[in-house]
């Protein structure tokens, strides 16, 4: 049995070091490219949103590399994540490639459903799976505190670049991590070469913030770079989404205390006050959350996102009535990259007029201002 | 005397029986906006975000069309009508996306949840306590409810009949009208409020009707079959419409009734993007023919109407080979 899964972001570390500790032959896709989009839109249904068709694609780029069984998320609504495997399956079934599909999701009858793959999963002794998960876990953890600082960098690097060639290496070699110890050391002389980074002092730059449906937050593919283009803009990014934040919200039930998505739910009323799926009220609360710590706000979400579509609609008000400025940008396999930056300039020209005019003592209110 | 609108839109095509007579027993003068047409789908637009699917800018042009004849509208968060099934995002943030689209001087939202789950919360308590927020009594507001359910028990027999929602809504006022029952039938599949409405389906199941077929929509088929049907698939749908279009496929399918499938999707809908998939890739084992229409308020009807007659030509081609 090898097995692949699909990639967001920086998880394919997470997850080959969990299936690697509990015993499996894991085959990580090659890195999201125009031809796993290619491959994927090829064969997936026209409409489905982008996610489920780069998975398509990571799907079909790993079983040249002789991956033959997928572990997949589930899910039991509303959000269409939820169902993807099962449209997946039928597809790669369609097509003739004998894959065999797991999938992790909350059980429709019973607990034992979700025993009985695990069970089937794991191949070493339960304290080897219990290690590897817990450095996963630190893997994870360590890539989100490492990547938080390259937010703040890249706006105030005197030499373009230099902090992300230092983050790329950073991943790299936390890869191959074999244990806490080493993720330990790696991340502190991660740490150092960081702090060793000129910038400069007298700048406050502009902070953006980065929020909507977390695969198209996480993924740097599909959002094209985002993080990195506003950085070397001179823009402070801010992201409220992290990998191990979603994981401790949503699979350990907040049981560690870092800061979760718990006070933007409830922040979210009342313009928003129910629950739509995915992330849509997060998206909601952050932003209303964020007033006052960010100048600005950049929704991103696959075209045709439903939860996000709502989030969107009551933003307009949220909008209004916090001064915030908001961007919605949809990204989808027709995007382009030239269009999506353009218009990431232009609202960053427009939030730091705004700041300045601020600053100089107008009001905020856009509207008064004109 | 309370007014209370009821936008002609979305659920409106499968609850308007039961709502209407229970705002009408509570004394309630009920307005319905009238049947779609462009300048309502104008307004609509205007008043939502570009990337919401079709019937919901509808459902928007109709709110904005009651807004200065009514006290109320009555616009339900509808999570659920059946266990552990959704409708769609959109429906659960309908009431909040309203209030947003219209100013709040403007607009008085009747927001009851809709929510099926194991506490035996039901649409029967949702009303009721909305009556009763509304100051009226339980006691009015549990004859009010009676007599709703009756209506509304009578309108989904009447449904799985074989009767269309608008004609039975007609039945109402002006009795039942004769169809004469034609032999050879098409499945017209979609969202009940994509097809019932003549405007976003395009008038279509006339259109197929003035070829001398017979409809069949996922409504007429009954629950047990659709349960049955959906039984065999691997993952339980955890969309209520998404289940009932696919059970009926695969239902049809088994009966063999049918001449052809035309399934009409809502562009940018995501239940229908993976439903739509789902049930093409069932007809294509089958060899029914099936046509993806998909509709949004940039569709033309000459477009549509040659679609619809390249396809029906090609099925009496095939009765002909």
């Amino acid at each position: 049995m090898k097995v692949t899964f699909p990639h967001m972001g920086y998880f394919h570390i997470t997850g080959k070091t969990i299936f690697e500790g509990i015993g499996l032959d894991v085959i990580v896709p090659p890195p999201c490219t125009k031809k796993t989009l290619t491959l994927g839109t090829n064969h997936s249904p026209e409409f489905a949103c982008l996610p489920l068709k780069i998975n398509m694609g990571n799907f079909i780029e790993a079983a040249q590399l002789g991956a033959d069984t997928i572990i997949m998320g589930g899910g039991v609504g509303p959000c269409r994540f939820g169902y993807y495997a099962e449209v997946q399956k039928n597809i790669l079934d369609e097509l003739g490639m004998n894959y065999q599909m797991i999938v992790l999701e909350p059980p429709d009858v019973h607990i034992k459903e979700v025993w009985e793959k695990i069970r089937y999963l794991i191949n070493t002794r339960w304290t080897e799976a219990i290690t590897a998960i817990l450095l996963a876990w630190q893997k994870t953890y360590a890539i989100d505190m490492i990547e938080k600082e390259v937010h703040t960098l890249r706006a105030l690097e005197i030499n373009k670049g230099e902090s992300d060639q230092v983050f790329k290496d950073f991943i790299g070699k936390i890869d191959r991590a074999k244990n806490k110890k080493e993720v330990k050391e790696i991340m502190d002389s991660t740490k150092k070469e960081l702090n060793q980074i000129q910038i400069y002092k007298n700048i406050r730059p502009i902070k953006i913030a980065i929020v909507g449906e977390i695969y198209t937050v996480l993924e740097p593919f599909v959002n094209f770079d985002m993080e990195v283009f506003l950085g070397r803009m001179g823009v402070e990014v801010y992201r409220p989404l992290f990998l191990s934040q979603w994981i401790n919200d949503h699979l350990l039930g907040g049981l560690l205390p870092i800061k979760g998505s718990k006070k933007a739910k409830r922040l979210s009323s009342p313009y928003l006050n129910y629950f739509v799926g995915g992330h849509g009220r997060e998206t909601v609360g952050h932003t209303i959350e964020l007033k006052g710590i960010v100048d600005g706000v950049i929704q991103v979400a696959p075209l045709t996102c439903m939860p996000e579509i709502v989030a969107q609609s009551v933003l307009t008000n949220v909008s209004a009535d916090t001064g915030m400025p908001v961007m919605t940008v949809y990204v989808d396999e027709q995007t382009g990259k030239a269009g999506i930056h353009t218009r990431i300039e232009a609202f960053v020209d427009m939030v730091t007029r705004k700041k300045d005019l601020i600053q100089r003592g107008h009001s905020s209110n856009p509207r008064e201002i004109l | 005397m309370t007014k209370v609108g009821i936008p002609k839109s979305l659920f409106y095509y499968y609850y308007y029986p039961l709502w209407s007579t229970f705002f009408k027993e509570l004394c309630c003068e009920v307005i319905t906006s009238p049947n779609t047409n462009k300048n309502i789908v104008n307004n609509g637009i205007k008043a939502t975000v570009d990337e919401v699917c079709f019937p919901v800018k509808t459902y928007f042009g109709h709110v904005h069309n009651l807004l200065n004849k009514v006290d109320y509208i009555f616009c339900p968060r509808i999570v659920s009508i059946e266990l552990k099934a959704f409708i769609c995002p959109k429906f659960m943030g309908l009431p909040d996306m309203v209030a947003t689209g219209f100013h709040k001087e403007d607009i008085k939202i009747l927001a009851p949840i809709i929510k099926i789950d194991k506490k035996n919360n039901t649409q029967k308590r949702a009303l009721i306590n909305l009556a009763l927020s509304m100051g009226y009594t339980s006691k009015q507001a549990d004859k009010s409810w009676e007599s709703a359910d009756k209506t509304q028990k009578y309108y989904e027999v009447l449904i799985n009949s074989g009767v269309l929602p608008t004609d039975a809504f007609q039945s109402f006022e002006s009795g039942l009208k004769e169809e004469e029952v034609k032999s050879q039938r098409i499945a017209v599949l979609g969202h009940g409020y994509n097809l019932y409405d003549d405007y976003l389906s395009m008038n279509i199941i006339h259109k197929v009707n003035s070829h001398g077929y017979g409809v069949i929509t996922p409504e007429m088929i009954s629950n047990e079959s659709i349960e049955d049907c959906c039984k065999t698939l691997r993952k339980k749908i955890f969309w209520t419409l998404g289940k009932r279009i696919i059970g009926s496929t695969l239902h049809l399918i088994q009966t063999g009734k049918i001449k052809g499938v035309i399934y009409i999707a809502s562009f940018g809908c995501g239940p229908d993007s993976l439903i739509g998939h789902l049930t093409e890739s069932a007809i294509r084992k089958s060899k029914i023919p099936f046509m993806l229409l998909t509709v949004d308020e940039h569709t033309g009807e000459a477009g549509i109407n040659t679609r619809l007659e390249a396809f029906l030509d090609m099925l009496q081609r095939r009765d002909a080979v």
